[in-house]
């Protein structure tokens, strides 16, 4: 097998390894200050990168994509402040954990299911690269369209029990989405003449208006209040008890990451609220999910870590970016004098094999140096509330306008924050608000070339091989949810998230 | 608060709001050239939905025969941090003066929650925590990340 | 306690006098950036000179200019920076870099696209808001279609969606883009209609092609090269004015006929505010001249599958206008 005929000695220099370590420390820091997250961290580091050997290059950047993704879940679990979407499932069972008092746990749990993910995604990478891109290619706009239905599908399974007011939140983030320019018509929807409108409003404000600064509002009530006052809750070490309680999800969510991740387009943020809901499906307790349930962190950690090495699939074998970090790492190949795409495994077999065997190393890296690194984050939350509160508020706002150096945003995130603290107050699900804001340019973009690709017929819906796969998915979660209202049994399970 | 009437307030705004989308999304373009369906599509049948699920809603609460009251804790507090950050930002955007009307905005808050101690006390933990703060935001996101504010 | 008050003080007074140390010193930064742009066009640059990127970093046009910037350094003797605002299909850097005084500290990047935004009325801005300075590089536009395809040639293209009108399905990258333009000169001239299917990006465009959801990409040259190599897509003609040296079988559009398609070539550029100084410009564009002939630049190019293509001035000009007013007249025979 080529996998293993490489020559390490390649791999293992100390240009690479010095990388691996710089990329993960970097990743991780990035990934846990609010709304910068690893396409921004990729991309400010490149220029770093043109200097260095292609493997050096490359494994620089793969750890950093690696190492923000996990460290985007401390800032969610730490500071209730999801940097990135992919990390916004994650804030309702961690910051929930870490403000009972054991954020070193949550993060444990965080790290563990990165780690996993990170490992299967490595695996997947390394072993089904070339199948996978060939059944991902097969996607087009039909089952893009129906995997966003079925996204939806799995918020109604999230929302709260107040069944119209968690439509309305649905709703709500679907029109959102739709402020900006039409990219068939080049229409201006809903932009008010306002330029920083043209590209829609911005997601990392909207995130981080919503999550942080309406918490922020909220801990207002209780100023005295201290988090953590043992520091022995801050270690990030699982027992192996705790670890075999979350394996079967963690499992789970790594598979649903690095499957999703191979699809262009989806990526790590839909990832990781389908790996979520299908937790909160498959468990016995959902209701203990939205109460600091381990497996609420675990699975969608898992996931989005699981879908970095997804994501590298279509890039290495096909060219193409299947996330906007991707895209970046790409200009980074190109920097090199490097194609990559179906030849590169001809052309450059040592850099190929060094990559997948140096992401293996890179999440190892990850899990060691984030296991002594993120116990110090964590020590933020013995502050007391009256000090930690206007420093989340801050550095919030801050991480908005450096996300895209627009004060525009800004000023969206303080209004989505008010608005989200009376909602909170009110029982709308904000989850699912933040879901359909992300799938709903999906839905309609993919819905709109669907019919234009088949002259306006519904029919190619129907009778495509993968179409049909997702309906049969689709119409048996409906299933499954209408069997639990009416099972009076079931009734109980339907409680609703608190505070989100 | 009452959970009813905050609930119908919010319901009568966010329908303001999609009759605003709606009215808009009649300028749009209808049909182009092999398009089945326009720009126009989707944000009229959401925001006709939206419409109709916020009047189902309004008459499931007024159904309700129970009423609670939502609490807005310390609500002034909220009210005071609103509008100081409704300042900073405008401070920042139009004064320019990034660091230090951050530095007196994060100084103003900590000062203003904390209950603790002499006011003496209360001013240096606050001016301690601004500068840390401040200078950690100056070098990772100024020095090392190069944003420029 | 009183030590640990004291020098706490202490560590405040001095941060307070740097912090005010720091902002009367960019204030007064600011007032002699607003004076120095009229007079003394003689000693430019005085200062650092700002870049501004409309695209997010890490996309092409970013990672040119970065590349540009790091050359451009030696030849300006000032440090550049580089600066993404990225939003609004361009508008938000456009606006940006026009608030900006007309003194040439400002540099807009931006690509063929710009005028075809402006033309198809997208953002709110026209051809005399700008003023072209230098091409960089540029990239040629091609048509293909998967390997398994029954066309073999331009020709068996032409006469089946002549037969069918209407049917066949084109997939490439945005809407009002150069590739657009391009796909529409190709409808006009050979008198056939496709659906023009937009995706937000050539690789996005690439993956449909490939996994047989559609029956042709239009597309810049680097988008499908790889897969033009390997054999899965076939070229039927390229947008060029001569055939490829590297694909010298595929005939130009122009020898297909469609004489509209002449060298209809994506390119990436520089710009200024209109009225910045005559010798400022000139500056300006000399610097740009010299670091398209670096064997460094050169080489950027190579790795990137893009040709240098340096035009300034009038010749520049006129190109710009001439995209310009093909939007407008083509994307306002679409709008109908």
């Amino acid at each position: 097998m080529e996998l293993f005929s490489m020559d390490f000695s390649t791999l293992f220099t100390i240009e690479n390894l010095i990388a691996i370590v710089i990329g993960t420390l970097y990743g991780l820091l990035i990934g846990a200050l609010p709304g910068l997250g690893a396409t921004i961290g990729i991309a400010l580091i490149l220029p770093f990168t043109y200097a260095m050997s292609p493997l050096g290059a490359i494994l620089l950047l793969v750890a950093v994509y690696q190492g923000a993704e996990y460290g985007g879940s401390i800032s969610s679990i730490v500071l209730g402040v999801p940097g990135t979407p992919a990390a916004t499932a994650t804030v309702i069972d961690g910051s929930v954990m870490a403000k009972k008092g054991y954020p070193g746990k949550a993060l444990g749990y965080s790290l563990t299911g990165s780690y996993i993910g990170g490992l299967v995604g490595a695996l997947v990478l390394m072993t089904l690269t070339i199948p996978l891109s060939t059944v991902a290619i097969k996607f087009g706009d039909p089952e893009f369209f129906l995997l966003g239905i079925l996204g939806l599908v799995c918020v109604a399974g999230l929302s709260s029990s107040d069944i119209p007011k968690s439509i309305i939140s649905v709703l709500l983030g679907l029109l959102l989405g739709m402020v900006g320019l039409d990219g068939f018509t080049g229409s201006q929807r809903f932009t008010f003449g306002s330029l920083s409108l043209l590209d829609g409003v911005s997601m990392i404000a909207l995130l981080v208006g919503m999550f942080a600064v309406s918490e922020v509002l909220f801990t207002l009530g209780d100023l005295n209040k201290r988090y953590v006052t043992e520091s022995k809750n801050l270690k990030t070490k699982l027992t192996w008890k705790e670890i075999k309680m979350v394996a079967k999800e963690m499992i789970r969510g790594s598979i649903i990451g690095s499957f999703v991740g191979v699809l262009p387009g989806l990526g790590a943020g839909p990832a990781s609220w389908f790996a979520y809901t299908e937790a909160k499906r498959a468990s016995k307790n959902p209701e203990t999910f939205g109460k600091g349930e381990p497996n609420g962190i675990a699975a969608p950690e898992a996931a989005n870590n699981g879908a970095v090495g997804g994501a590298l699939v279509p890039l290495l074998t096909l060219g193409i970016p299947g996330s906007p970090a991707t895209a970046v790492i790409l200009g980074a190949f190109l920097i090199q004098g490097i194609q990559p795409g179906p030849k590169v495994f001809e052309t450059h077999p040592d850099l190929v094999y060094g990559i997948f065997w140096g992401f293996l190393v890179a999440t190892i890296a990850m899990y060691y140096l984030g296991k002594y690194t993120t116990s110090l984050w964590a020590r933020m939350l013995t502050m007391p509330n009256y000090a930690l509160t206007p420093i989340i508020l801050i550095i919030a706002l801050i991480g908005v306008y450096a996300s895209n150096m627009n004060i525009f945003d800004v000023w969206v995130a303080i209004v989505a924050g008010v608005v989200a603290y009376f909602m909170k107050k009110l029982d709308f699900s904000l989850p699912a608000f933040i879901l359909a804001f992300i799938l709903g340019p999906i839905i309609e973009t993919s819905l709109r070339r669907s019919l234009s690709l088949s002259d306006g017929s519904f029919s190619i819906f129907f009778t495509r091989g993968y179409s049909i796969v997702i309906l049969i998915l689709i119409l048996f979660l409906l299933g499954a949810m209408i069997f639990q209202k009416r099972n009076p049994k079931g009734k109980s399970k339907d409680t609703e998230i608190p505070n989100l | 608060m009452s959970y009813k009437k905050g609930t119908n307030v919010m319901l009568l705004l966010i329908t303001l709001v999609s009759a605003i989308f709606l009215y808009q999304s009649f300028s749009l373009k209808t049909l182009t050239t092999n398009q089945p369906i326009g720009p126009d599509f989707f944000p009229k049948v959401i925001s006709i939905l939206l419409i109709i699920t916020c009047i189902i809603s309004f008459i499931t609460t007024l159904k309700k025969t129970e009423d609670r009251k939502v609490e807005l804790e310390k609500f002034k507090f909220v009210i005071y941090t609103v509008v100081a950050a409704i300042v900073f930002v405008m401070c920042w955007q139009f004064l320019g003066l990034f660091y230090v009307c951050s530095f007196i905005f994060l100084f103003a808050l900590l000062y203003l929650y904390n209950n603790n101690g002499s006011k003496f006390k209360k001013i240096l933990t606050s001016l301690g925590i601004s500068l840390v703060v401040i200078l950690f935001v100056y070098a990772v996101f100024g020095k090392l990340l190069n944003v420029l504010f | 306690m009183g030590k640990k008050c004291s020098i706490l003080v202490i560590t405040f007074l001095l941060l307070a006098t740097v912090l005010v140390a720091c902002s009367s010193s960019t204030k007064t930064n600011e007032n002699s950036n607003q004076s120095g742009g009229e007079k003394n066009t003689s000693d430019y640059p005085n200062r650092p000179i700002t870049f501004v990127v409309p695209f997010s970093a890490g996309g092409s046009g970013d990672i040119m200019t970065r590349e540009v910037a790091k050359l451009a350094e030696k030849e300006f003797g000032q440090t550049i920076i580089v600066e993404n605002k990225e939003g609004g299909s361009g508008a938000i850097a456009l606006n940006y870099a026009l608030s900006k005084p007309a003194d040439g500290y400002t540099i807009l990047n931006h690509s063929s696209t710009l005028p075809l935004t402006m033309a198809s009325g997208e953002i709110p801005f026209e051809a005399k808001d700008i003023q072209p300075v230098a091409t960089m590089v540029s990239n040629y536009q091609v048509l293909a279609v998967p390997k398994d395809s029954p066309f073999i040639t331009f020709q068996d293209f032409v006469e089946y969606a002549k037969n069918n009108p209407g049917k066949l399905n084109v997939v490439s990258s945005q809407t009002y883009g150069t590739t657009h333009i391009f796909s529409l000169k190709i409808m006009e001239e050979a008198d056939i209609n496709f659906n023009y299917i937009a995706y937000d990006g050539g690789s996005e465009a690439l993956t449909r092609i490939l996994g047989g959801n559609g029956d042709a990409i239009t597309s810049s040259g680097e988008v499908v090269q790889q897969q033009v190599e390997s054999g899965d897509l076939r070229l039927l003609g390229v947008s060029s004015a001569e055939r490829l040296p590297t694909h010298p079988d595929v005939p130009t559009f122009k020898e297909l006929g469609i004489t509209s398609i002449d060298d209809e070539l994506i390119w990436r550029a520089y710009f200024v505010r209109p009225g910045t100084p005559e010798e400022i410009v000139e500056k300006i564009t000399e610097v740009l001249r010299k670091v398209s002939e670096t064997p460094e630049f050169k080489e950027y190019a190579k790795n990137t599958n893009q040709d240098i293509y340096f035009k300034t001035g009038e010749e520049l000009t006129e190109v710009f206008n001439n995209y310009y007013e093909d939007g407008k007249e083509l994307f306002e025979s679409i709008k109908k």
